[in-house]
């Protein structure tokens, strides 16, 4: 659907261009990304000084549930592909395969695909 | 010859400026891919090690402090809490400066985007500190 009857049509979601929509994934994975990071450091910081350990087994324990570990495979889909279309960013600023754009991001995500198949596999006993 | 004497002086004085000293955001983008391709290294290391390597096993602080013994690994930790702080904040910048701020407003935010950087720093290495010496070196 193409909207016209608003004055900023270019930011009208249903007239993004495919390579917008990638635009703002990254960033919003982007965003994600660095609140978990500083959520992963100030919790595993807060739990790591003063109590000898206690507190930090605690909570592994806590985070050590089916639905906490789903989370994180959602961190890893989220990271794989915040850094493999990074990637991509990176080769159209050395002017690599900026006409075959859609091409070069399908492959990118298929190896993402794998990747992240591959990890999930790797953490399946994170499950048990 | 003939060719530069056609560029305006106000355009081949900018860019012989540009030359010797780049503008800040130049620097930023250029950074902004060296922390990626860093992150990448460090960041792969650090979660094979601490997540991936005997996945499964319960995590305790004991298993933690063993895995993480080696003064290497705190120090690409450490290499790690520098170019992820700086890729996050930098990448947060970019996102709002997209939000057509004043050059005012644009200064200020990056000056406390800075700070919480300085701190969050801190704050990281004061953590490693433990599993490098045994106790925090702030506390």
């Amino acid at each position: 659907m193409q909207v016209t009857k608003y004055k900023y049509t270019d930011i009208w979601p249903t007239n993004y261009a495919f390579g917008m929509w990638v635009w703002l994934l990254h960033r919003v994975t982007g965003v994600i990304l660095a609140v978990y990071g500083v959520a992963h450091l100030v919790v595993i910081s807060y739990v790591t000084i003063g109590t000898g350990g206690k507190d930090f087994n605690d909570i592994m324990r806590f985070f050590h549930k089916p639905y906490l570990v789903a989370f994180e495979v959602v961190l890893i889909a989220v990271a794989f592909f915040h850094v493999l279309n990074g990637f991509r960013i990176v080769l159209f600023d050395l002017g690599i395969g900026v006409r075959v754009q859609k091409q070069v991001f399908a492959v990118l995500m298929l190896v993402g695909a794998g990747l992240f198949s591959w990890a999930v596999w790797a953490l399946l006993p994170a499950f048990s | 010859m003939a060719v530069s004497e056609k560029v305006p002086e106000v355009i081949r004085r900018t860019r012989a400026a540009s030359l010797v000293r780049p503008a800040t955001g130049l620097w930023a983008w250029l950074l902004q891919r060296v922390t990626a391709a860093l992150i990448f290294i460090a960041l792969g290391a650090h979660i094979w090690v601490l997540h991936y390597d005997k996945a499964g096993d319960e995590i305790t602080y004991q298993g933690v402090l063993h895995r993480f013994g080696s003064p290497w690994l705190v120090t690409m930790d450490v290499a790690l809490l520098v170019t992820g702080i700086y890729h996050a904040l930098n990448g947060l910048r970019a996102v709002i400066f997209d939000f057509n701020l004043s050059a005012k407003a644009q200064r200020t935010v990056t000056l406390a985007l800075t700070a919480f950087g300085a701190v969050v720093l801190l704050f990281g290495i004061n953590t490693l500190m433990v599993f490098l010496r045994g106790s925090p070196f702030l506390w």
